[in-house]
């Protein structure tokens, strides 16, 4: 039987088979929540650009949960060979590869999300109308396919990391969840890859939720690659402590349709965040990238790059805030987004924002939209490249200061090949 | 270098908060059809135009009060506003009133001809009535019409009818409708094909009567080729009770001409604790109609409890220019929810933002603006800065920009910073002898140049005073 509020296909009877996977509680939890928050109105200014109803929520059902992980031996993979630990989930289950011994050694604390009381994420608090993705985010805690809450220890060394790749390889709605807890100045990185396989209708509704304690330093990794019919819905937020620093990087490339909210909130001084992000759409994608830089503490400081390349009849939108909260000074904060618009057809809308409460403190946004420039075109040209060379090389230049922040060389490689096959 | 602490017992004084005891025909309270015909037949206006305040009427009672706006206001009671209010002597002719007269040169607004501005030609408004306009004969000879909007109706209406509602439909918001079908005066003027209007136009709007709202509405258009630059100043006397003030500005700019319409707005703002004070929510737009025309808004908004309004320029002609500067203050209590439009339609069209914010005490001063690239408006070029200076650690600021380009060879940059004053820069002026009120007024200054050098002269010497007096007392 469903509720007005619940979003179409999940509803109290398709939790069903969910509650029977939720030894502590916590799904069953997060449904209470889920079913208690509105959906957004129709009117509602966040959600013009990406509606919820144009998600395939109800024509798509949601994946059964995945049973535990089983151990497996480290395959040839080639790129992946940089990585600690590689979680591999398909249709077909999840594979855990223990590459150097961190999980028979336990020198991290990895467990099954079922298992772990609710991890309930802090909702954002900015002003204005409530925020209608709390709803979403309480969806993939109750429905999630499979999910693991990664404890790494005070001063634990781990800075090659961990690679969780999914692999959407049958049709339906694949929820991935995941919670990290570094430790008081521990070192840790995660790459969190998504590819939609070719031939499956996938949509990818994810939640990954961080929280660093005093000290700690993280590198962060989320990668989407949509193919041609991919939709997906990503809520993923950060909690730093003092002395915490994380990088944050995320790629969207392809996908019909993509709304994806990456938000950091500084709780201690001293804290600091960097977030670069790249989209590349074509088509008649639609892409929607909202960032949050939260300044809850004085002596904090963040910075965000968002690149997007919107080509053939493609739309982009970012929308980025920088708060900060009454009292948190001496901030400094910056937000910058580049938008190349390649075809007549092609559109992008930026929309920066500050919403500052404190005066002691320097925040800028800055925003560009426009095409390759025809003068750097021209030079290479005459340098002797073809038009279609010319134009490859300068979108190269474009991604580059973004990709050179992602962890491992390995990854950044296969991100430029997966870059230049969509540019085709 | 020592904290400075918000200094509490912050008075400023408004100068222009004195009432005038003039005798005063208005109407009861409320509003209905009946008051509209009122109005018009007061005014002795035509059919067409009675039809049009209907019309405005009728649709204003089909929509609702939008609310999405960053301001906090109780909600307005529409039925105890009286829509008109007209000194008795007005109707006859305004110069002979000694009060009036007096009011306005209290304002440093000279009526009589003999200690006119020079080179500005003046329509005094009080309340809803254009009381006196100079420099008649000057104009006259170049063909410049220029006079207030119910003379226009008597002695134009061709023309008005023509340009009315045709950049502010009646349709196009809820105040914007509340103004079509309620406007009792204000400006109008006409330039004619390839004339250069040899003084600076000037209204001055002054709202006196109590309990009442003052809905002007403006039409400039400037025929092909011609030039005229136009400034708006207005006060309001010092009460406890809120008055609205929901005026439209239309501004139509043909081929090859150029507007340029500057605002000195000086609304009282409330008191301390943030009561009083003048609600200003006006609809500007200008239409860049035809090729190579060219449109600027200046604005110096100092005053008002809440200020509310994006004026905006329509480029719809190819090569057209539209340009924002703005400087808004905001303290006490104070709100401001101010920023622009740019439409870009037409080829090679540019525009440029530059909108600095101050807050101080404990204000809310936000910057709301878009820049649209329609598709087909190839070339266009934008460039907007806007930047927020916080003086104390109890106002706010907050800037949304959204920026939307639907063409691939745009070029849109948008920059906004908020900061407060740096303290380097008053240690070193402090360290050249310069007291810390002194240092702190050029540094703001030097931060609203960029606006400042747009208005015309006479008028950004005036700026400057004003803010520093607005300014005196807040300390951060």
């Amino acid at each position: 039987m469903s509720a007005p509020s619940d979003i179409r296909g999940f509803d109290a009877a398709a939790f069903g088979p969910f509650a029977a996977a939720d030894p502590a509680g916590a799904r069953a939890a997060a449904f209470a929540r889920y079913a208690a928050l509105p959906l957004p109105a129709p009117d509602d200014e966040d959600w013009r650009h990406t509606p919820l109803a144009r998600f395939p929520f109800g024509r798509l059902a949601p994946w059964a949960p995945l049973g535990p992980p089983s151990p497996a031996a480290a395959t040839g993979d080639d790129w992946a060979v940089e990585f600690d630990l590689v979680i591999t989930v398909s249709g077909a289950g999840a594979r855990v590869e223990d590459r150097s011994g961190l999980l028979a050694a336990r020198r991290l604390g990895f467990q099954a999300l079922e298992t772990c009381p609710e991890e309930r994420s802090k909702p954002w608090n900015l002003p204005g109308p409530p925020d209608a993705a709390e709803k979403i985010e309480a969806l993939n805690a109750a429905f999630f396919t499979c999910g693991w809450r990664l404890d790494i220890p005070a001063a634990a060394e781990l800075a090659r990391g961990a690679l969780v790749r999914y692999v959407h390889d049958r049709s339906g709605i694949f929820l991935p969840r995941l919670a990290v807890r570094v430790g008081p100045r521990a070192r840790f990185a995660l790459v969190e890859w998504y590819e939609n396989a070719a031939g499956a209708e996938g949509f990818l509704v994810g939640a990954t939720q961080w929280t660093l304690a005093e000290g700690a330093r993280a590198e962060y990794a989320r990668v989407t690659l949509g193919g041609v019919e991919g939709a997906a819905l990503t809520d993923d937020r950060a909690r730093l402590a003092r002395d915490a620093a994380l990088r944050w990087t995320t790629a969207q490339i392809g996908g019909r349709l993509n709304r994806a909210r990456a938000g950091a909130a500084l709780e201690g001084p001293g804290a600091e965040f960097v977030q670069r992000g790249l989209c590349r759409i074509g088509g008649t994608s639609r892409h929607e990238r909202r960032t949050i830089q939260l300044h809850a503490a004085s002596d904090t400081n963040s910075n965000l790059l968002h690149k997007a390349v919107v080509a053939d009849e493609a739309q982009s939108v970012y929308r980025g805030v920088i708060a900060a909260r009454p009292g948190a000074v001496r901030i400094d904060a910056y937000q910058k987004n580049n938008n190349l618009v390649l075809d007549p057809g092609a559109r992008a809308t930026s929309m920066p924002g500050l919403l500052i409460d404190a005066d002691d403190l320097k925040c800028t946004h800055g925003a560009t939209i426009g095409s390759l420039d025809p003068e750097q075109v021209f030079y290479l040209r005459a340098r002797g490249l073809d038009e279609a060379a010319a134009r490859r090389l300068l979108l190269e230049g474009f991604y580059e200061d973004i990709l050179a922040a992602f962890p491992h060389e390995s990854l950044r490689a296969r991100l430029r090949r997966a870059l230049a096959d969509g540019a085709a | 270098m020592p904290e400075l602490k918000t200094d509490s017992r912050l008075v400023e004084e408004y100068t222009y908060g004195f009432e005038t005891a003039v005798a005063e025909d208005t109407v009861p309270p409320g509003l209905n059809e009946d008051v509209i015909r009122f109005i018009s037949a007061k005014k002795g206006e035509p059919d067409w135009l009675l039809e049009f305040r209907l019309k405005s009427y009728r649709w204003w009672l089909k929509k609702k009060e939008p609310r999405w706006a960053l301001v906090d206001y109780p909600p307005i009671d529409y039925q105890a506003i009286r829509y008109f209010s007209a000194p008795k002597s007005a109707l006859g002719h305004a110069v002979d009133d000694p009060a009036l007269c007096d009011t306005f040169a209290r304002l440093g607004i000279p009526l009589n001809e003999q200690q006119r501005l020079d080179g500005v030609a003046v329509d005094a408004v009080f309340d809803s009535v254009s009381v006196a306009t100079t420099h008649q004969k000057l104009l006259a000879e170049k063909g410049v019409i220029f006079c207030s909007f119910s003379e226009a109706v008597r002695a134009h209406p061709e023309l008005v009818r023509a340009y009315l509602g045709s950049v502010v439909p009646h349709t196009d918001n809820f105040f914007a409708s509340l103004n079509s079908a309620v406007f009792t005066d204000g400006s109008f003027c006409y330039v004619p094909p390839g004339v250069k209007c040899p003084v600076e136009l000037s209204t001055y709007f002054r709202i006196n009567a109590r309990g009442t709202g003052q809905f002007e509405r403006t039409l400039i258009i400037a025929d092909r080729g011609s030039q005229v630059s136009y400034l708006e100043g207005c006060t309001a006397p010092m009460r406890d009770e809120n008055q609205l003030h929901a005026a439209v500005v239309e501004l139509v700019a043909l081929e090859d001409a150029a507007i340029k319409y500057s605002t000195v707005q000086n609304w009282y703002p409330g008191d301390a604790a943030g009561r009083g004070g003048i609600y200003n929510f006006v609809t500007k737009r200008g239409h860049c109609r035809g090729a190579w025309s060219h449109i600027s808004w200046t604005q110096v908004e100092v005053g008002s409890a809440i200020t509310w309004k994006y004026p905006s320029c329509v480029l719809e002609g190819d090569g057209s220019i539209g340009e924002f500067y703005s400087v808004a203050f905001t303290n006490r209590r104070m709100q401001a929810d101010t920023g622009t439009k740019m439409i870009h339609i037409g080829k090679n069209t540019r525009s440029t933002i530059v909108s600095k914010g101050i807050s101080a005490g404990e204000s809310v001063n936000t910057y709301r603006g878009l820049v649209r690239i329609e598709p087909g408006a190839t070339g266009a070029r934008n460039h907007s800065n806007c930047d927020s200076l916080l003086i104390g650690n109890r106002c706010r600021a907050n800037t949304f920009p959204v920026v939307e380009s639907s063409v691939p060879d745009a070029t849109i940059e948008h920059e906004a910073t908020t900061s407060r004053i740096s303290e380097d820069q008053l240690f070193y002026m402090q360290s050249r002898g310069l007291d810390p009120e002194t240092a702190r007024s050029m540094i703001v200054n030097g931060f609203c140049r960029e606006v400042f050098k747009q208005l015309p002269l006479e008028f950004s010497v005036e700026a400057v005073k004003l803010l520093e007096i607005k300014m005196e007392g807040s300390i951060g």
